[in-house]
């Protein structure tokens, strides 16, 4: 049994044991001051002086009757019936047949003796007798006088209210943090520890915390071994591949055989693009690198991108356009934007057809404001990508569609790059399709502070 | 950062023109062939290497470690040092950074593919070009071969014959490659010097980066190419500001640089 099962159960105990210590004084300290009451006066001439009020109040008429009545009904422990010649309350409250024989042997009373009168006689003619009631002094009329409850229960509302408060707060806050904690898990980031924020705690929630903290490190470490990997072997497969390429170059020296060393020489080099893809993406992907912080005309960086475009796409008839470039000086790494914009427009031009047109815009996003960074977005009229894909098209070597036969394709990791290059400037990539066909790219870069 | 880019193959075809380098006057004293110090850990890349420049008509010694590559460097007058960054001990950019307070070799630097900032500091160092490894042979060939021309006296600009460009303090001599400052010698690489001569020729004139990549590199603008920018901001630094406190060259944001006229 850990430390919060016993916290739990001995606050709502303690909470319990209060409440009905609070009830019982409460109740004893208003039966003690009954009790002295009665010490002053005897009952029978507390009761005179009862009677003495009636007749008071009934001589300012019944409404006056029947407000003392329920006063004294709600002070009381004893009721004290008001009945009239047939057993009937002024109150309306239950005669029970004891209090109708008790008033018909007062009444046989009365008559022998007119001195001892109990009668309350109102100006319009009326009689009401008032009758004790000693056996109607039960628990339940006891319980439900206000007056007697309100203490015991302003007490219970406080104490346990108090009680629930903390244990309320005990319980929510490291739950809280816990959910911050899994939260950036959830986004990639495995740099949060729960447990350190929990201070000395020892109890369930923390030993929680100390086995998230555990599943983080572990999955942290998965991770980072797996891209370490990649990373690694990349790293290694670069010196075959420069001594197949130094191979390659002697073969050539000596002649024959073109046609194959061509093949060579291309599948070569696109081992190599695919090698220092992956190498740019791990260390993106490890943050690593920090990205730099130049002023840089985004619109002049775009320009250069889309005409790099324009040289790779004439041999395949699309033609890039941009549209609608502002002004936009922007801070942050060239290299990396570069590269982001350079690999969704390669993307773009990749998926085009024939004779179609990529359009290209940067304007300020103005929906932010004065603080309102950028926003560029790439449109191609190729087929686009289907809905289940949009979001997956961005990780690393996923495809929306298959490779088409004899088409070389992209390295499978241009988009990934381009998300990571636009996130380390805390930015994002979304991707949809265009209601009129194609897919559209679009890039917000919020500014830099 | 220079992703997924097919490497063009410049302008040296696959079989070069042997008058082509011939009429190179080299550094080191056999002047006919020019001397080249490879310097790079893998030991077999290198005799692979060395076999391929050989069958070129490049003479090649090697080195597999920073610390004697420089000592080579410093000890001998290559025509050109091709370094991978990447190597034990010493490093391949604290050997230039070394080589370059004493002589100024021209020299290629082989960086990690994706590895920019490398390529960044190399250029800030005194590189005069770089290329990401692994490369195509035919394309370091290449390279090497522009890097050549352009420390050639009689390099491309002047059409072989000794001229002197004043402009200013700023004297410049092609037929000595040296540029004096306010009468302060000035030490520079030689694709410093083919770009600052190039500047100087245009003085007042913009210079499009693309032609003065062609020009002075020998090799079209590449994709983010950024070392055209490195050794000009080396350039400024070496040369200083002029009389007036402004600085010389003017980058023409988005078109290409400027040396300012008086």
């Amino acid at each position: 049994m850990g430390r919060l099962f016993w916290k739990l159960f001995l606050s709502y105990w303690a909470a319990l044991i209060l409440f009905a210590a609070g009830t019982l004084i409460a109740a004893s300290s208003y039966i003690e001051h009954t009790r002295a009451g009665h010490d002053k006066l005897d009952p029978q001439q507390r009761f005179q002086s009862h009677l003495r009020d009636a007749r008071a109040a009934a001589a300012r008429g019944i409404d006056n009757l029947k407000h003392w009545a329920s006063r004294i009904d709600g002070d009381e422990l004893v009721p004290l019936l008001l009945l009239d010649r047939d057993g009937h309350d002024l109150l309306g409250r239950e005669t029970p047949e004891r209090s109708l024989i008790r008033l018909q042997r007062l009444r046989m009373r009365e008559q022998l003796n007119a001195t001892d009168s109990r009668e309350i006689r109102l100006a319009d003619g009326r009689e009401y007798w008032l009758v004790p009631d000693f056996e109607g002094a039960t628990l339940r009329r006891f319980i439900s006088r206000p007056r007697v409850m309100a203490v015991p229960l302003v007490l219970a509302a406080l104490v346990g209210g108090l009680v629930c408060l903390l244990l309320a707060r005990y319980l929510t806050s490291p739950v809280a943090r816990l959910r911050r904690a899994t939260q950036a898990y959830a986004s990639g980031d495995f740099s949060q520890r729960a447990s350190p924020a929990l201070g000395g705690r020892r109890d369930e929630i923390v030993d929680l915390a100390h086995a998230m903290d555990d599943m983080a490190e572990r999955l942290d470490l998965m991770l980072k071994s797996q891209s370490a990997l990649l990373r690694d072997v990349s790293h290694e497969l670069r010196s075959p591949l420069a001594r197949v390429q130094a191979a390659l170059g002697l073969a050539r020296q000596r002649g024959g055989a073109e046609g194959e060393l061509d093949r060579i020489e291309r599948e070569t080099e696109r081992l190599n693009e695919l090698i220092g893809a992956i190498l740019s993406f791990s260390r993106l992907e490890s943050g690593v690198r920090t990205p730099a912080r130049e002023l840089i005309d985004l619109d002049q960086l775009l320009a250069e991108v889309v005409s790099n475009a324009n040289l790779e796409s004439k041999q395949r008839q699309v033609r890039v356009q941009s549209v609608d470039v502002a002004q936009a000086p922007y801070l942050g790494d060239p290299l990396l934007l570069h590269s982001a914009l350079d690999n969704i427009l390669r993307n773009a031009v990749h998926h085009a057809p024939e004779n179609s047109a990529i359009e290209v815009s940067l304007t300020t996003d103005t929906e932010q404001g004065a603080k309102g960074g950028y926003i560029i977005r790439i449109r191609d009229h190729g087929p686009g990508v289907p809905e289940d894909m949009l979001d997956h098209i961005f990780q690393p070597f996923v495809r929306a569609t298959a490779p088409q036969a004899g088409q070389a394709g992209g390295i499978g990791l241009g988009l990934a790059i381009a998300r990571r290059a636009v996130e380390a400037h805390n930015g994002t990539v979304r991707a949809e399709n265009h209601p009129d066909g194609g897919l559209l790219v679009t890039v917000c870069l919020p500014r830099s502070e | 950062m220079v992703l997924q880019t097919k490497v063009k193959v410049c302008k040296a075809g696959r079989e070069p023109n042997p008058d082509h380098y011939h009429s190179y006057m080299f550094a080191n004293s056999n002047h006919l062939t020019p001397l080249v110090l490879l310097a790079d850990d893998d030991v077999e890349l290198c005799s692979m290497l060395k076999d391929y420049f050989r069958g070129e008509a490049l003479e090649v010694e090697t080195a597999h470690d920073g610390r004697s590559a420089l000592q080579k460097a410093l000890r001998e007058d290559f025509d050109i040092i091709v370094m991978d960054v990447m190597m034990p001990g010493m490093s391949g950019l604290d050997a230039l950074r070394a080589l370059r307070l004493q002589k100024q070799t021209p020299v290629l630097m082989l960086t990690a593919r994706g590895e920019d900032m490398d390529t960044v500091l190399g250029l800030e160092l005194g590189a005069d070009d770089y290329l990401p490894k692994p490369c195509n042979p035919k394309v370091l060939l290449a390279r090497i071969h522009a890097v050549l021309r352009r420390s050639e006296p009689h390099f491309g600009e002047s059409g072989g014959r000794a001229t002197t460009i004043r402009v200013g303090d700023l004297i410049l001599s092609s037929g000595a490659r040296s540029v004096k400052v306010a009468g302060r010698e000035v030490s520079m690489t030689s694709t410093e010097f083919s770009i600052l001569e190039i500047l100087l020729r245009e003085a007042g004139r913009v210079v499009a980066k693309g032609q003065l990549s062609e020009r002075a590199l020998g090799r079209p603008l590449g994709r983010f190419d950024r070392s055209l920018d490195m050794h000009v901001s080396n350039l400024r630094q070496k040369l200083g500001p002029t009389q007036d406190g402004e600085p010389r060259i003017k980058t023409i944001r988005g078109s290409g640089f400027q040396y300012l006229l008086d």
